[in-house]
């Protein structure tokens, strides 16, 4: 514990340097405007503003693009209280009963108690991430190849398991994924895969061209300007502080969203977004008043809120210890640390504890930023808000196409970056989920590398993955989940995937169950 | 017989299956002992196939391919043709005369903005990133013909 303590304070010390400072803030705020604006998702703005954290050094740069994500927790909210748009995919359950409220009046209290549940659960969150990340990295250095295809595995299963689409249709996606990233040279055996004489193509297929393509350039394409309107309501600063009623009926959402929320986002997945729909049945179900769900109730709200906040940062947990993503949002900081020298996993505490202990502490000092800028801003969000949506999708697609050149300045980035928003177009037709594509792109790599190197290791006996303990739990759990989902499915069970598809979609509100 | 959206969606994946497989022909697959960089795309490529085809049999409940709304499909061709000659010109003409382009076609020529209000933030966007790229965080941007 003093040895946390004393890395703690070594994060502190590299937190409080008034540039790293600077660019929490900077990333803090795009972060809220990334969530206040529908249509741009954090995946979509970390991947467009990666490139303008080149110039820095990766504390900085991970600070930065960490408060960019969990920044557009918070803003999220704020369109979904106001406009009933989820400004991001987590803040779909908040559009319910938030603009509810808003309509009710309350719109500056449900403003104020999403923006304190957001930081009650984000700081529960990196606590909890402060003390599990560093013995996790230790436990992980004992893992071998075996582990960690296993372990890779695992993580892919979950995220199908988790999926609100269809398992089969994640694990396809997975799969183009996986096939993406065979593309370039071979690091075993230094052979060209479909590189098509392309010598851009010869490190690979970035994951920021296929990240843009399918979540920025892709979102403009499915959304044509004239379906972007709607009335913007403007609370009043005076209005903000909520009723003693009103903090009474959501200090226990908070409770449960916070620790709820940290929990799922520890699983892989799209884990703040699950977490944001878990909390409202669970609310919901627990409610003396269920009936008040989707009228304004204040549970409604804070649970919700509280939870995909804490959800965001417990995906740091595996991110930083195991070097694990557990989605494309943290697949994608992972580049950003690999970009600048630095690989995720159980070595960075100890080889970059600056690194690893500057970005926890920023990460509490991020969250009380968050607070004191959401709610005394609200005004300025509001009106970017007002900004029609014919002038922001072109500004939009100018800043992916200099993201995307700006990573390797190489035109073939931005090529395959179109082809990929038009992949992402037809996936959105036909209702795959282009997240687990990224996912896979990510970790093929990584998998490849390992489960070639256990079966050398075995002289191709494929019982090494049983034979070793840690690997044969994990693929056991695989094999579960497999089971698990493919029970629902053959059983037609409208199961929470199911509800929580359709509360996506807007066709239902979940219900109670 | 109905041709449902899963139908359509499972035969593009098994002939992109097919795509990877007959492409890596070149690959050696290797031994288990000593996998080759073929391995991996060629075990992928016969899963993809293979659960696409579950998904093609599974596709009883799936909507029917004339169900699709196409309804943005026009917006979504007009904005991909723009940002594929904006790709096209990115290098040639500069960033400066071609974002300015693409701003300007897509807020006038595309969504018929004033003709002023569009030309205001065309110019001011362009100008505004340029700097910020250029002289603040010391990115390299692609000069063109103006030289700059």
């Amino acid at each position: 514990m003093g040895t946390t303590i004393d890395s703690l304070l070594l994060g502190f010390s590299v937190a409080f340097q008034p540039d790293v400072l600077l660019y929490a803030f900077l990333g803090c705020l795009v972060g809220t405007l990334v969530g206040v604006l529908p249509g741009v998702g954090p995946l979509a703005g970390i991947s467009i503003l990666l490139p303008v954290t080149f110039g820095l050094d990766a504390t900085k740069a991970i600070i930065m693009l960490a408060g960019i994500y969990y920044g557009s927790q918070y803003g999220g909210s704020t369109t979904s209280i106001l406009m009933r748009i989820p400004g991001e995919a987590s803040s779909v359950m908040t559009c319910l009963d938030g603009f509810a409220m808003a309509r009710k009046g309350r719109a500056g209290a449900a403003l104020a108690i999403a923006a304190v549940g957001s930081f009650v659960a984000g700081t529960f969150g990196i606590v909890m991430l402060t003390l599990l990340a560093p013995p996790l990295a230790a436990f992980a250095l004992r893992f071998g190849p075996p582990e960690y295809t296993a372990l890779l595995v695992l993580g892919l299963v979950f995220l199908a398991y988790m999926s609100s689409t269809s398992l089969i249709k994640t694990l396809l996606m997975a799969c183009v994924g996986l096939l993406l990233g065979c593309v370039g040279i071979d690091v075993m055996s230094g052979q060209f895969r479909y590189a098509f004489d392309l010598k851009e193509l010869a490190d690979g297929v970035g994951i920021v061209p296929v990240a843009v393509g399918l979540f920025g350039l892709g979102e403009i394409l499915s959304t044509p300007s004239r379906k972007v309107q709607g009335e913007v309501m403007q609370p009043k600063f005076s209005e903000l502080m909520p009723t003693r009623e009103e903090w009474r009926q959501s200090a226990m959402p908070i409770a449960r969203g916070s620790v709820l929320g940290f929990l799922v986002g520890i699983v892989p997945g799209s884990a703040h977004i699950i977490s944001s729909f878990m909390s409202y049945a669970i609310e919901r179900r627990l409610s003396k008043n269920p009936e008040e769900f989707g009228h304004g109730a204040v549970a409604g709200v804070a649970g919700p809120e509280s939870a995909n906040n804490a959800a965001s940062t417990g995906a740091f947990v595996p991110m930083l210890s195991l070097g694990l993503p557990t989605g494309p949002i943290t697949a994608v900081l992972m580049a950003a640390l690999m970009i600048h020298g630095v690989s995720p996993g159980p070595q960075l505490v100890t080889e970059h504890p600056k690194v690893f202990w500057g970005f926890i502490a920023s990460m509490y000092v991020g969250n009380l930023m968050l607070l004191l800028l959401n709610l005394p801003l609200v005004g300025l969000f509001v009106s970017v808000l007002r900004i029609r949506y014919a002038y922001l999708y072109p500004i939009i697609i100018m800043f992916c196409i200099i993201g995307v050149y700006e990573v390797n300045h190489s035109l073939i980035d931005v090529w395959i970056m179109l082809i990929m928003g038009v992949v992402g177009y037809f996936l959105r037709k036909f209702d795959f989920d282009p997240a687990p594509l990224v996912l896979g792109l990510v970790i093929a790599p990584i998998f490849e590398l390992s489960l070639r190197q256990s079966l050398v290791m075995s002289g191709g006996d494929y019982m090494i993955f049983a034979q070793r303990p840690f690997s044969a739990v994990l693929f056991a759990i695989s094999a579960l989940l497999l089971a698990m989902s493919m029970w629902s499915a053959f059983s037609k069970r409208k199961d929470w995937r199911v509800k929580l598809s359709e509360a996506e979609a807007g066709t239902e509100a979940p219900s109670q169950k | 017989m109905i041709v449902r959206r899963e139908h359509i969606a499972a035969c593009a994946l098994i002939v992109l299956g097919i795509v990877v497989v007959v492409l890596g022909d070149d690959l050696p697959f290797g031994t288990p002992a000593s996998p080759g960089p073929g391995m991996l795309p060629k075990l992928v490529g016969g899963v993809m196939m293979a659960l696409a085809v579950g998904l093609l049999l599974m596709s009883a409940s799936s909507p029917p391919i004339t169900t699709l709304e196409w309804d943005d499909l026009p917006h979504a061709l007009i904005v991909v043709v723009a940002t594929a000659a904006a790709a096209a010109g990115y290098t040639v003409l500069g960033f400066p005369i071609t974002i300015g382009l693409l701003l300007f076609g897509l807020i006038w020529g595309v969504e018929r903005m004033p003709l002023a209000t569009s030309l205001a933030i065309s110019v001011g966007m362009t100008g505004a990133t340029y700097l910020l790229l250029k002289s603040l965080l010391k990115q390299p941007m692609p000069p063109g013909i103006l030289g700059f």
